[in-house]
């Protein structure tokens, strides 16, 4: 149960890994100092940071989410309105810092400082749903989630990294963008491997195969267009009826992903749950919800990649019906497998939960 | 009446093109009285008493270095940060540590030099891959059981707090989050891992940061780190990023004392002055010279329009970055820039703009145009600041129109060729720093390292190094030959050049009858090897006739 149990050392640290965390510091001072003098707020945001190397789809991603029919309110924040190619039909309102859309979601540059932008959606009379952020193509999303999650106000719900496959082994090999790649990897819980329909089934497979042995923490998903639910972006305090939800026929849905819904009713011990979790199980890409847990109390619970939470729920916040909604790839997820797992980590059971 | 202290050297440097050097300097109430040699001072000595101070016989005398773009205060923040990472600090902040006793008896020096028993202890840069592991709050509790410590790795990944500090954090025992380290007993070991676990050891230290005093306490710190380069004074390009009341207040509480080695201009953001005065802007700045001495002075005012040459937010020009995106606009509305700098323009003032990219350039000398056109003004000093890259054409124009540069040369050397694969292109990053076009087109520049914003080291010699090289990173190729400029052209961008930049050139920038008595203490004759310019040390400073020694052993 200690932390190096399924984890090796990183890499020794270089000049510029040093010379980003100093960066990092710097923007944490600033972003201390900024919100000291904030009001603090009741808001609990999920955000998603969006990391990636230059050309990888981040903003393609962020055109889909923007312009998709999910019912969502998503506000991205982004580094210049240029790139994001919004539909015109679609934009309700245009000012110099915020493009409003006719579907709710809003698109805010981050132009004026990223913890003034964050704040301000914070605070805003009808927050988002959710907040994704687009990382800068040289950055460690790490280094922007830290910065980010130093406002109250914000949840984090994942990071995404994009990687260009046909590139990413050239990139990963390159002397001077290793450690970058490196970090933008091993920063995320899921990291996309994107424009998979540029290459054969084989070629998919080795490029996979090699940056599995290579980053063996990290979570790989092959897409195509840099698709992913809109889903993904909410947290277990968003409605249910908005999460598991899939567009019937939606093309980033149903040919990729598959989704399942959990009634888990025995007390869960969270001892056995960390065991059963230390590693993720395969193919599952998300799951939130709540769980029983002992003394007639309830967790939430919220997992993305091979990161997951267990923290105690306000009893206030509780739906009706306590459930768990997991997505996985489909034809790679068990969800049966899931659902025997979890119920092995029920107080008193006897099975052993087979991680 | 008042004596005279007559300094000796190997040689002065007294960047005054007319008499260039020399081996005696006499200075009197902090002000220079002659330079020359002590045969030719002797008619001041006949008139004054003096005493002959050789303390500097075998070493170089320099005009104490002008930095004319840092952000102390900002980084000040930091300084209470003890580092124990494995190569030296990315800002030149602190030795490497090469093993896991290293950083261990360095955590124990800090703990046992901090007087309040209480207040906890923060360092970052411990690196488990060189120093044996991670660590945990056993390993932690061996420095203090009372006082709260808390160590962040090289990469934000990992946290380390020791028992006192997991007391201090009172994290739910309810909770369990990815990352959250335990012992075998299941309670908590001290480990944090990645965002979620490290985000709930993060108060402590997101107060330590927003601490009343604690960026004074920084500045004093890391005005250490300009004794070590040599550097006399500086300027603050950018004082109300955060807070303009808190930041001058520091300053005033920092600077005056006499045991601080730097005189210091600041300059204020447009927004700041925007935000506390409104349209009173330029009659506030006026105002502000009135609390000016010889240590402390504001002079002009500072606005941005683009993003940051290392991360790759500035904005360039046709054909844009490699993969066809752009960068970010500052707080300068491109469309309204003359409009904006007009009050402060008409007013007299000194306008500072920062500009990175190429594309930002040309919106700023458009406004320079403008601006001449609505009001022309000789000796306005308008600069340009960063400057990394911009057309030969631009260079010209800036000249034309008057303007200056202070340019970030060191990105030449530490950022180029990354910054070329990741994505400025070859030709911009090749061309980095055009200091050769300016110096043909007869713009003035200074060099500068925008310390500690940009990872570079805070050193105006190794600035003048990569100035008169364009050496790469990894030492193999000299970028664009044609940018490189002379030594002595680069030493005047660090000394009277960067003085005329912050319009200090009556006092400060070279040794010359009537001007303070800065000097920077070398070690060696830059004259001497010019190609090891990059390695001369460094043993101190002097600052109006005051010494201050460079704690770096010998000086660095």
């Amino acid at each position: 149960m200690t932390l190096e149990r399924d984890k090796t050392l990183p890499r020794a640290g270089t000049l510029e890994d040093l010379a980003e965390t100093w960066h990092t510091l710097l923007g944490l001072g600033q972003a201390a100092q900024m919100l000291n003098s904030r009001s603090s707020t009741a808001v609990h945001i999920p955000i998603t940071i969006l990391g990636g190397f230059l050309g990888a789809g981040k903003t393609t991603l962020l055109n889909n989410l923007l312009s998709g029919e999910h019912g969502l309110r998503i506000a991205a924040l982004v580094n210049d309105f240029g790139a994001v190619n919004i539909d015109a039909a679609l934009v309700k309102h245009r000012a110099e810092n915020v493009i409003e859309l006719s579907n709710g979601c809003v698109c805010c540059s981050i132009a004026g400082g990223l913890t003034e932008a964050i704040d301000s959606l914070v605070h805003s009379k009808t927050p988002p749903d959710a907040i994704v952020l687009e990382a800068s193509g040289v950055a460690d999303p790490a280094s922007v989630a830290h910065t980010c999650l130093f406002n109250d106000g914000l949840t984090l719900n994942s990071v995404i990294t994009l990687v260009d496959a046909p590139q990413i082994l050239a990139q990963a090999a390159h002397p001077d963008l290793s450690a970058l790649v490196e970090r933008q990897i091993t920063a995320a819980d899921l990291v996309l491997l994107n424009k998979t329909d540029l290459l054969s089934k084989d070629r998919l497979r080795d490029i996979k195969a090699e940056l599995e042995k290579r980053f063996t923490s990290a979570h790989f998903v092959p897409v195509k267009n840099a698709n992913i639910p809109a889903e993904f972006m909410l947290d277990a305090r968003a409605p249910m009826s908005s999460f598991g939800k899939f567009q019937s026929g939606s093309p980033i849905s149903e040919a990729t992903f598959c989704t399942g819904v959990l009634h888990l009713d025995a007390p869960i011990d969270a001892d056995r749950l960390r065991n059963f979790l230390a590693i993720a199980p395969d193919g599952l890409l998300r799951a939130k919800g709540f769980l029983p847990l002992a003394k007639q109390t309830t967790g939430i619970f919220q997992l993305v990649g091979q990161r997951w939470s267990l923290r105690p729920a306000q009893p206030d916040l509780l739906p009706a019906e306590p459930v768990l909604v997991a997505i996985g790839l489909r034809g790679r997820f068990d969800l049966a497998g899931f659902d025997r797992g979890l119920r092995a980590c029920e107080v008193g059971s006897r099975d052993m939960p087979d991680g | 009446m008042s004596k005279i202290s007559v300094y000796t050297a190997k040689r002065i440097i007294t960047m005054d093109p007319g008499r260039p050097f020399a081996s005696a300097v006499a200075v009197m109430d902090g002000r220079i009285v002659s330079v020359g040699t002590l045969a030719s001072i002797a008619p001041w000595l006949e008139h004054y008493e003096y005493e002959i101070d050789d303390s500097f016989a075998n070493k170089v005398i320099m005009p104490g270095l002008v930095e004319p773009h840092t952000h102390l205060r900002w980084s000040g923040n930091l300084a209470s940060l003890h580092y124990v990472g494995p190569v030296e600090a990315p800002a030149g902040t602190g030795p490497a540590l090469n093993s896991r006793e290293e950083v261990i008896d360095r955590l124990r020096a800090v703990d046992a030099a901090m007087d309040d028993p209480n207040r906890p202890l923060f360092a970052w840069g411990f690196d488990p891959a060189v120093h044996g592991g991670h660590l945990n709050r056993h390993d932690l509790d061996a420095i203090s059981t009372t006082r709260p410590v808390w160590v962040l790795s090289y990469a934000v990944h990992f946290l380390y707090v020791n028992s006192a500090m997991l007391d201090l954090l009172d994290i739910d025992p309810g909770l369990n989050v990815h990352g959250l380290g335990r012992d075998a007993d299941g309670t908590l070991n001290g480990v944090f891992a990645e965002m979620e676990a490290t985000r709930l050891a993060m108060d402590p230290f997101k107060q330590e940061l927003s601490r009343p005093g604690g960026a004074a306490e920084g500045l004093r710190a890391l005005s250490t780190s300009a004794i070590d380069a040599g550097i006399t004074t500086t300027a603050d390009l950018g004082v109300g990023l955060n807070d303009f009341d808190a930041e001058c207040r520091d300053y005033h509480s920092a600077v005056p004392d006499s045991g601080f080695p730097l005189r210091m201009v600041l300059v204020p953001t447009g927004v700041a002055l925007r935000d506390k005065f409104g349209s009173d802007g330029p009659r506030a700045l006026a105002e502000l010279r009135n609390r000016n001495t010889e240590k402390l002075r504001y002079n002009g005012v500072k606005f941005w329009s683009d993003g940051a040459y290392q991360a790759m937010s500035l904005r360039v020009g046709f054909p844009g970055y490699l993969d066809g995106t752009n960068g970010l606009r500052g707080d300068l509305i491109w469309d309204e820039m003359a409009e904006t700098l007009l009050p402060y323009w008409e007013a007299g003032e000194q306008l500072h703009v920062h500009a990175n990219g190429d594309e930002a350039v040309q919106a700023v000398l458009d406004a320079l145009d403008q601006l001449q056109q609505r009001k022309p003004r000789f000796d306005h000093r308008f600069t340009i600041e960063h400057f990394p890259v911009a057309s030969t054409q631009q260079i010209r124009r800036l000249a034309r129109l008057g303007g200056q540069a202070s340019v970030n040369n060191y990105l030449t050397h530490y950022r180029a060729q990354l910054q070329n694969l990741q994505g400025l292109g070859p030709d911009r990053a090749e061309t980095t720093a055009r200091l050769g076009s300016m110096a043909r087109e007869g713009v003035t520049f200074g060099l500068h390292s925008d310390f500690a914003l940009v990872v570079v080291p805070m050193r105006p010699l190794v600035a003048a190094w990569i100035a008169t090289t364009r050496m790469s990173r990894d030492r193999t190729q000299v970028l664009a030959p044609g940018e490189r400029i002379e030594l002595d052209r680069a030493l005047r961008a660090i000394t009277i050049d960067a003085a005329y930049l912050l319009r200090m050139e009556d006092d400060i920038g070279s040794l010359e009858p009537g001007k303070l008595a800065d000097f920077a203490i070398l070690e060696s004759d830059p004259y001497e090897a010019p190609e090891t310019l990059d390695q001369v040390k460094v043993w101190g400073t002097v600052l109006g006739g005051r010494k201050f020694q460079s704690q770096r052993g010998q000086g660095q």
